[in-house]
């Protein structure tokens, strides 16, 4: 049986865990505003609101309601766009759509809707360049989005600046009902929810699949949960916990990407935030974990490839024990992985870098946003004057897995900062990978990406020291 | 409390195919498709499929009462393929079972047997083959020979340009209904209810009268649902007719971008002959286009290739060929622009490589041949308007173009990885179906006794506004608020024989019916108002503001209580009116004559910055001076330019179909492979400023049609990209073909190329 909260109304359903939860609102003939555009989370059609409290803090993101598992509902908020209809007029997100014409055919527009009002949900000064960014994952075929650009700034000028200190807060939620934002019965029901932290998580069953963000696994397989015991991670809420001490990261390998955006870890790092951004799009980032992508073991995994620079340590749980492997030797071949049947990773470790360290990342695709990589690349190369002390560079799509770069990172040790260190780190990067033919490139441009991109993390960390015509003769 | 599409739409209120409430004991249609792109279908067996659970029907070829055939144009299409099958997901069989997935999985179940042929997807090699969807067709006009004497340069290549996924949002769908005595009702997502209606019967092989169709609205369109809604309504259509009950079938994202059609690819040769001061004398160019297997609208869509073969410019000695290739792709379809941006992109390449030649920039060859009024098309059409170089001149005068191409000389000295590139792309698009006989629309209004009015039209709403503008004419001529107009579905009871909701004249058409229609009745209100004041002329008379205005003062007599009293003296209250454009024909023998209304003109100025390290891109700006006539609805009319633009930037740029070298099966068959425009992709900064009307229009109330002209803005961004390039990449540009999309990788392939010859 599955309780949650839907709209105003507090239910308890026979529905089977595994399955999307557009499938369940689409059932609803009074739920049909959720519309399904794609079905494996690339169009933001059926963007809906997942709340959760935690203690006194209720935190509501926009996921992808076609590839979010109905288990997830369980305890949770789930809010759509008939839940933010007022019974007369529109609320303020939706009066600035309408006033700028920002929905043609209006298939999308629900969606466009959710997410501003996530948007809104999650900040206390609004500002127009972050509520556009919180459209990434909203395709839009006819608008051409200057419209909804418009709408997005005229709504942010007409908020005024919350009271509240937390985004998570009744005090925000409240205020957001005073400025037409939100239903009024809104902050009654959240604060109605279950604490999250009270949560008691169920010991692990052998036969059962492990689903962290399932972002990935309900694209690709949409059934593969069905009829099968599933342990949503999301459940234990340690496992999502990061932490800062003495220089030293942990990051519990549950955290979405959007915690890890949010937290101390991002602010240790100069331009990890920035690089995190390029991963997929608002409504993905909530739900997909940072373990969950190295698990993937995708080839082009952007977090395994920004988190193989750090020297990152995974512990690994199982029945046996906990053991720590080096994520650079946890991907073995094609999406095979150091990793038993029952085990899960549990949390990432690193050192942050120290001060003369910089970080850089770089990833092409064919769209620069909610886009996998045709290469992707992360550096990390700390330099005394001028030398390079240490270095570290990883890539992917040139390879069966997200691959450190080991030659010519070792190659880089002592070498000065200049633009021909840069051209002959690029070419022992082209000279260690292997990539193939496929539909995001062929290999040859893989190859030659892979090469540019080492070039622009010479670029972009020694800007002084790098001639940029140099390295394009 | 009333609500339009817009309030609808951002309550998620407004109601698509999949959304409406079926009713009891609707079944779920699954198609059964080809695997194969060539062969001969050999073996169908259905039992499998026919035994498993929920499923009601199995239905193949022989299943068809009527005629097995689909093509509008030509008769080359059938709906279920019985013999040879000629691409990957062409429909075989039809699954109807309870669910839609107990359909899809007894869908799995029928095992097609096809024989392989060999199959063909490049279109010059089917040409070569001989394989012609119709015979080529010349559009031609001047004598080529005296002015390929005159020129002082000519410049020669081919232009190839890729095909384009609709992506609409909403898929494609219909829920048919069987009514009594086997009439049916389709509630189907088509541009064209007369289309579904027409080929519904035929297949049935039931009379028209027997097939309603009725269409609320679709979630976008863009041509991929002119002729390509057609199959899947009539699927759904055999099976209710077969089972009895309603049947459903909407198709998921993969099949859509698998099973239909898409924009044409096109290659092209051409030569282009100028005087030494870049004056154009001569215009040859021959275009294949890649019309799939079935030819759908490909010979209609050619023809308008044709039509705009030279765009914005005047050129006084043309040949122009149009080549319909069959090949074995599924069938490539109408969208925006239908064949006009292929023939415009082919033009402009020739002239960026006559630039280079002439060591001119391409603005200044573009501005010195601006068509002009007086100037003959190469269809023998006079151009009448003076919008073309207008919007030119109100571009450079808002712009400044040689300062833009002065700043980024300076920008590009100033070293680094980044290059800035511009491009100036005019526009002049005839409105009209180039068809003559498809320019005519009907409408019918009803004025309730309440003061409400309802209007029907042969439009359909797919996100252009059609209705909107609808409501704002009758709004207008009744003098009344708009929110007394509600605006009906589309329905094929209501307006029959109606033209697609395509070639963006809808509102044009369907508008002065509309128009005509509202004038009828208003007419008939003031003879009645004329009779309550004791006049026997009722000319001094006027609606305004939802009363009588008479000799220019308001009176008592209200909007409500005129219609009541009308009615009341049993005067119609209704008027039914048919709207054909008037003044145009076209003779198909010498491809001559006024096919079109009028033209619609404009130009656009796009802006990149070019990444040189990592062959990356942004586009700056889009600004564009666009002649809407004396528009009814400016936000509407913005909207359609700014999102025709960027699809038009994602056709030159980002969307990249790609097949299988040898299935030829689709590999960018979803959205996390085909990549459309995201609101990242959007310029910062796109400007748009409406060219001032000076001119009389046959759009309603003086306005013009503006769903395709925009699309073909977005051409520019791959000139200002090859721009950016700049004289690095004219030796390339001389000898190689150029090619659009003009994706990351194959900008890398042509700046590393370029290292390589330098070093």
């Amino acid at each position: 049986m599955l309780s949650f909260i839907l709209n105003r109304d507090f239910l308890s359903v026979e529905y089977p865990m595994g399955s999307p939860v557009l499938d369940l609102l689409r059932m609803d003939p009074d739920l049909k505003g959720t519309r399904r555009g794609c079905g494996e989370g690339d169009c933001g059609a059926c963007t809906v609101l997942l709340g959760e409290r935690t203690g006194s803090l209720i935190r509501y993101r926009a996921v992808n309601s076609c590839i979010l598992p109905a288990g997830e509902l369980a305890g949770r908020h789930l809010l759509t766009i008939e839940g933010l209809n007022r019974s007369a007029g529109l609320t303020a997100v939706q009066s600035h759509i309408v006033d700028q014409s920002a929905s043609q055919c209006g298939f999308c527009t629900p969606g466009i809707v959710v997410s501003l009002t996530a948007y809104l949900m999650g900040t206390l000064k609004p500002k127009a360049e972050e509520a556009v960014r919180a459209l990434g994952g909203n395709i839009c075929r006819c608008t051409g989005y200057s419209s909804l650009g418009r709408a997005a700034e005229n709504l942010c000028a007409s908020i005024p600046e919350s009271p509240s200190s937390d985004p998570c807060s009744i005090e925000h939620l409240r205020h957001l009902v005073n400025s037409g934002v939100l239903p009024d019965w809104l902050p009654e029901v959240a604060k109605a929810l279950p604490d999250h932290s009270q949560e008691v998580p169920t010991a692990a069953a052998s036969d059962e699949l492990i689903v962290a963000g399932g972002t990935d696994l309900m694209a690709a397989e949409p059934d593969a949960m069905n009829g099968i015991p599933v342990r949503f991670l999301s459940r234990d809420p340690s496992l999502a916990a990061i932490s800062l001490d003495n220089g030293i990261c942990s990051i519990g390998a549950a955290a979405t990407v959007s915690d890890l955006m949010l937290s101390q870890a991002a602010v240790a790092v100069d331009g990890l935030e920035e690089a995190l951004h390029l991963i997929s799009s608002k409504q993905i980032r909530n739900r997909a974990t940072v373990g969950g992508n190295i698990v993937n073991a995708s080839p082009i995994g952007d977090v395994s490839v920004i988190f193989l620079v750090f020297d990152t340590m995974l512990s690994i749980s199982g029945r046996f024990g906990t053991r720590e492997v080096p994520l650079r030797e946890f991907h073995t071949g094609y999406k095979e992985m150091d990793l038993l049947p029952g085990e899960m990773i549990r949390k990432l470790s690193l050192v942050t870098p120290v001060s003369n360290a910089g970080f850089s990342f770089e990833k092409v695709s064919m769209r620069k946003h909610l886009d996998i990589a045709s290469v992707n690349s992360a550096a990390l190369i700390s330099a005394v004057n001028g030398t390079v002390v240490n270095a570290s560079i990883s890539a992917g799509g040139v390879a069966p897995i997200p691959l450190h770069l080991a030659r010519t990172s070792d190659m880089l040790e002592g070498m000065s900062i200049s633009s021909e260190t840069a051209i002959a780190a690029s070419r022992s990067a082209m000279d260690e990978v292997s990539p193939i033919d496929d539909v995001r490139g062929s290999a040859a441009y893989k190859r030659n990406l892979l090469g540019r991109l080492v070039l622009a993390h010479f670029l972009k960390l020694f800007p002084r020291s790098i001639d940029p015509e140099r390295l394009l003769t | 409390m009333s609500f339009h599409d817009p309030e609808l739409h951002s309550r998620g209120e407004s109601r698509f195919v999949d959304d409406l409430q079926i009713p009891e004991g609707t079944l779920h249609a699954a198609v059964v498709t080809s695997s194969l792109s060539h062969g001969i279908l050999e073996e169908l067996s259905t039992a499998k499929a026919e035994a498993a659970p929920g499923v009601r029907a199995v239905l193949t070829a022989v299943d068809i009462p009527g005629m097995n055939q689909i093509g509008t144009i030509i008769m080359d299409e059938p709906l279920l393929a019985s013999n040879e099958v000629s691409f990957i997901g062409e429909p075989l069989a039809v699954v109807i079972a309870d669910t839609p997935a107990l359909a899809h999985q007894a869908a799995e179940l029928v095992r097609p047997q096809i024989r392989k042929l060999q199959s063909i997807t490049d279109p010059r090699e089917a040409f070569a083959r001989g394989m012609l969807i119709a015979p080529p067709v010349t559009f031609c006009i001047g004598d080529l020979d005296k002015s390929w004497e005159a020129c002082d340069l000519i410049v020669k290549g081919r232009a190839d340009s890729g095909g384009q996924e609709h992506l609409y949002l909403e898929t494609q769908a219909t829920l048919a209904i069987p009514l009594e005595n086997g009439s049916l009702r389709l509630h189907s997502g088509t541009q064209g209810p007369t289309y579904v209606q027409r080929i519904a019967a035929r297949v049935l092989g039931i009379p028209m009268n027997m097939v309603e169709v009725d269409v609320t609205r679709l979630g976008g369109a863009f041509g991929g649902k002119e002729d390509q809604a057609t199959p899947w309504a009539v699927i759904a259509a055999l099976g209710a007719y077969v089972t009895g009950r309603p049947v459903k079938l909407v198709l998921d994202r993969g099949e859509d971008m698998r099973l239909t059609g898409k924009r044409h690819p096109y290659s092209s040769d051409y030569r282009l002959g100028l005087s030494s001061e870049g004056r154009l004398l001569v215009w040859e160019v021959t275009y294949y286009q890649n019309g799939g297997a079935a030819s759908d609208l490909s010979t209609a869509i050619l023809e308008r290739t044709l039509f705009h073969t030279t765009n914005a410019y005047a050129i006084p000695s043309v040949s122009a060929t149009g080549i319909c290739c069959r090949t074995h792709l599924p069938p490539n379809t109408a969208f925006r622009g239908f064949g006009g941006p292929q023939a415009m992109f082919v033009l402009e390449c020739a002239l960026r490589k006559a630039a280079d030649e002439l060591g001119m920039t391409a603005e200044e060859i573009q501005a010195l041949n601006l068509l002009r009024t007086g100037d003959i098309f190469p269809y023998g059409m006079e151009y009448k308007g003076d919008e073309v170089e207008r919007s030119w001149l109100r571009l450079d005068e808002l712009h400044d173009l040689k300062a833009v191409r002065k700043s980024n000389e300076q920008f590009n000295l100033s070293g680094g990885i980044y290059r800035r590139g511009m491009a100036v792309m005019p526009v002049c698009f005839g409105i009209s179906f180039t068809n003559t006989s498809l320019n005519q629309a009907s409408a019918l209004v009803h004025v309730y006794t309440d003061g409400s009015i309802g209007v029907s039209t042969g439009a359909v709403e797919m996100g252009q506004g059609v209705n909107a503008k609808m409501a704002a004419v009758a709004a207008r001529v009744f003098g009344v608020d708009i929110t007394r107009v509600k605006v009906e579905t589309t329905n094929t009871t209501r307006t029959a024989n109606t033209s697609p909701t395509a070639a963006s004249s809808a509102a044009d058409m369907n508008g002065n019916a509309v128009r005509i229609a509202c004038g009828n009745i208003l007419n008939r209100l003031l003879q009645v108002a004329g009779t309550h004041f004791g006049l026997g002329d009722p000319n001094h008379l006027e609606l305004r503001s939802e009363s009588i205005v008479r000799n220019g003062a308001a009176t008592d007599l209200g909007w409500e209580v005129l219609v009541n009293t009308a009615y009341l003296e049993r005067v119609n209250l209704s008027s039914h009116v048919h709207y054909s454009t008037p003044g145009i024909h076209f003779n198909r023998d010498t491809n001559q004559g006024v096919p079109f209304a009028y033209h619609v003109a404009g130009a656009a100025l796009t802006e990149v910055t070019l990444d040189r390290l990592r062959g990356t891109y942004t586009v700056d700006a889009v600004r564009i001076v666009h002649d809407c006539g004396d528009s009814i609805a400016p936000l509407i009319d913005r909207g359609q330019i700014e999102g025709g633009l960027l699809q038009g930037i994602g056709w030159m740029t980002i969307e990249d179909l790609k097949y299988d070298t040898a299935s030829r099966a689709l590999l960018t068959d979803s959205l996390a492979t085909y990549k459309v425009p995201d609101i990242y992709s959007t310029p910062a900064d796109v400007e748009v400023e409406f060219l001032e009307c000076h001119s009389e229009n046959a759009g309603v109330f003086n306005s013009k049609a503006v769903g395709e002209p925009p699309f073909m803005y977005g051409i520019g961004a791959y000139f200002a990209l090859l721009d950016a390039l700049g004289s690095d990449d004219a030796e390339r540009r001389r000898n190689e073909p150029m090619t659009a999309p003009m994706t990351a990788e194959r900008l890398l392939g042509i700046l590393i190329r370029e290292k390589r010859k330098d070093s």
